[in-house]
């Protein structure tokens, strides 16, 4: 029981710390590293939650779903990497910061 | 087993990998296929509907695992009918499309038919993990759409999307993975049953579960405080996309109604109707908060893009009184506004095309190339998303207020509804005055008042080019004539959601359905 707590308070603590990354940086990449820090962890507390039954024995279901959401991630991350090369392509930045003359024009 | 079912899911996966395969061919293969496929899924889903509505619900099982350990699809009439209007509209929208915007970028066709894969799998879906799938699936090809033919505004507008959605999906896995965690399931109907057993110390785990998958749903339907990315996202995007994307946030409603009548409904023991409270109460700040971004927003493909927030907020409110009727009503005019929305992002975009120096935006310039028959379609336009008689926005609009009468909410939901209509209009009326009324007038040489020279290239446009969007605006009459059949299957729809016993019976059987009667006996 214990290492599932483990996993799951590692799990959390991931979250949080991707979530803080994902607001306090302004760099694109490191948004999207702090997102896929926070996908990590969500799929740690999904391992953890893999010792639902009382006899020991691994609920394989949650493991399966990790492996789909590992896909997911990295479909996901791809396209934002594609999308932050192109802003800074076109832009020549590489934060949201000019967001605001963008809209004005 | 009725193959059918799975049909509108292989055909845009098919279709969607053979045009992928073939990027480098010509234009006009790619679009044949793509309008074929379209056409084709436009047929089979309308089969699909009239078996719906005639029959009972029906599931589809693949690989021929029985629930609740395969996956499944089901096909009730709420679901017939969301399929149906996403691939009428999907339809015209590329018909629409094929007029020029597929040139801007490769993969347009591809990423066409990977949306309606997406769209149609989560409306079908009988599995709450597969919903997260077909999410991320009509996400992922959104991003490609949004950001097609891109600019740079056009591209930061993507990225917020896509960060915002990235963090939409995470909390989607927490709630899927605390729910599996204390039910042990993941198909819905056998979540249902399984809800109803729950030990009572675990509601409150069970509601803070079902209340995050709301913050999900909340996300994608773009309730407030949640919606903010939406008249970027909608307003700087290809013309054609955005109207494709009217549907987008109706499957934020769909899953709503789905999962907060099945799983979370009447049965479901200590977190049973648990967003009940909520549902309401949010939607009607949204109404209010989209309002006024439709009378604030200086550009009409703003104005449009704050109404599908408005729409939103009318459904849910509607919706979120959770009586049979009312949600009989959100069904009339759910159709209604995702046609009449996604006709007006067309609209918008051919007036932008004929006014070179304003586009969309609200400032006085020169008249249009095609003033009469522009001003028409606005105006049947304006006429029936404002909710005016005789179109269907007048009517189905009626029968919500109707609907929600016995609410004790009823007094607000009438006043903001009214209000908000009121707004639309006066925005749309005012548009329309500035861009076909307080033009700049031109002399005989086709020179300004500020004797600039006349524009040259301002296309003219043929009988093709306005079709899809003449087809689109003819549904909002024909919805009026139809009105009979329409509220009748309406009520049928509503009779067969707020009955999640039927759905329970269809893919578990009867026992599971006295498992289910049984919890709620015994309470």
């Amino acid at each position: 029981m214990s290492v599932s707590v483990l996993y799951a308070g590692g799990g959390t603590l991931l979250f949080f710390i991707g979530l803080h990354a994902l607001l306090v940086y302004p760099h694109l990449l490191r948004k999207i590293l702090a997102a896929n820090i926070m996908g990590s962890g969500v799929f740690m507390v999904f391992v953890a939650l893999g010792a639902r039954s009382s006899d020991g024995v691994t609920d394989p279901v949650p493991q399966a779903m990790v492996l789909t959401g590992i896909v997911v991630s990295l479909c996901f991350t791809a396209v934002a990497l594609v999308l932050a090369v192109r802003i800074h392509r076109l832009t020549g930045c590489t934060t949201f910061v000019q967001d605001q003359e963008a809209a004005g024009d | 087993m009725n193959h059918l079912i799975i049909a509108p899911l292989l055909l845009p996966l098919v279709m969607g990998a053979v045009i992928v395969i073939g990027v480098n061919r010509s234009l006009a293969w790619q679009r044949t296929l793509g309008l074929l496929s379209s056409l084709a899924i436009t047929l089979m889903t309308a089969v699909l509907l009239y078996q719906a509505t005639t029959g009972p619900i029906q599931m589809y099982v693949l690989g021929d695992w029985s629930p609740p350990f395969g996956i499944i699809l089901v096909l009730d009439r709420l679901s017939a009918m969301m399929i149906f209007i996403t691939s009428v509209l999907a339809l015209l929208c590329l018909l629409y499309a094929v007029r020029g915007t597929d040139e801007q970028g490769k993969n347009f066709h591809a990423l066409f038919q990977f949306q309606l894969l997406g769209i149609n799998g989560a409306f079908l879906t009988g599995d709450i993990f597969n919903l997260f799938v077909f999410f991320e699936i009509m996400l992922l090809s959104s991003y490609g759409l949004v950001l097609h033919g891109a600019g740079a505004t056009r591209t930061r507008a993507g990225m917020h999307y896509v960060m915002l959605n990235l963090m939409g999906s995470s909390i989607f896995l927490i709630g899927v993975g605390l729910l599996y965690g204390l039910l042990g399931s993941l198909n819905m109907a056998d979540m249902a049953v399984r809800l109803a057993h729950a030990p009572a110390d675990n509601a409150a785990l069970l509601q803070a579960g079902g209340l995050i998958l709301f913050g999900v749903f909340a996300l994608k339907a773009a309730l407030m405080p949640l919606f903010f990315w939406l008249p970027n996202a909608y307003g700087f995007t290809s013309a054609p996309v955005a109207a494709l994307f009217a549907v987008m946030t109706k499957v934020g409603v769909y899953v709503i109604l789905r999962v907060y009548t099945l799983i979370f409904g009447d049965y479901a023991g200590g977190a049973a109707n648990v967003l009940e409270p909520w549902l309401l109460p949010v939607a009607l700040v949204t109404l209010v908060a989209g309002s006024i971004g439709v009378v604030a927003s200086r550009d009409l493909r703003r104005t449009i893009a704050y109404m599908v927030v408005v729409s939103v907020g009318t459904l849910l409110a509607v919706i979120g009184t959770f009586e049979t009727d009312a949600i009989a009503a959100a069904i009339v005019y759910l159709p209604h506004t995702t046609f009449m929305t996604a006709a007006m992002f067309l609209i918008a975009d051919l007036i932008r095309q004929q006014r070179l120096d304003a586009g969309t935006v609200l400032t006085p310039d020169r008249p249009v190339g095609q003033e009469r028959l522009l001003g028409l379609m606005f105006l049947g336009g304006a006429v029936a998303i404002g909710g005016l008689p005789p179109l269907s926005g007048f009517t189905a609009k009626v029968m919500m207020l109707t609907g929600v009468q016995s609410s004790s909410a009823a007094p607000w939901i009438w006043t903001l509804v009214l209000v908000g209509g009121l707004f639309g209009l006066i925005a749309l009326g005012r548009a329309g005055s500035v861009i076909f009324w307080k033009t700049v007038p031109l002399d005989d040489g086709g020179s300004d008042a500020y004797s600039k020279p006349p524009h040259s290239g301002i296309p003219v446009y043929g009988g093709g080019y306005v079709l899809p969007v003449l087809v689109l605006l003819a549904i909002s009459p024909l919805l009026v004539l139809c009105g009979g059949p329409l509220s009748e299957f309406a009520a049928a729809v509503a009779e067969q959601i707020s009955q999640p016993v039927q759905y329970v019976e269809a893919v578990l059987g009867g026992d599971a359905v006295a498992l289910l009667l049984s919890a709620a006996g015994g309470r």
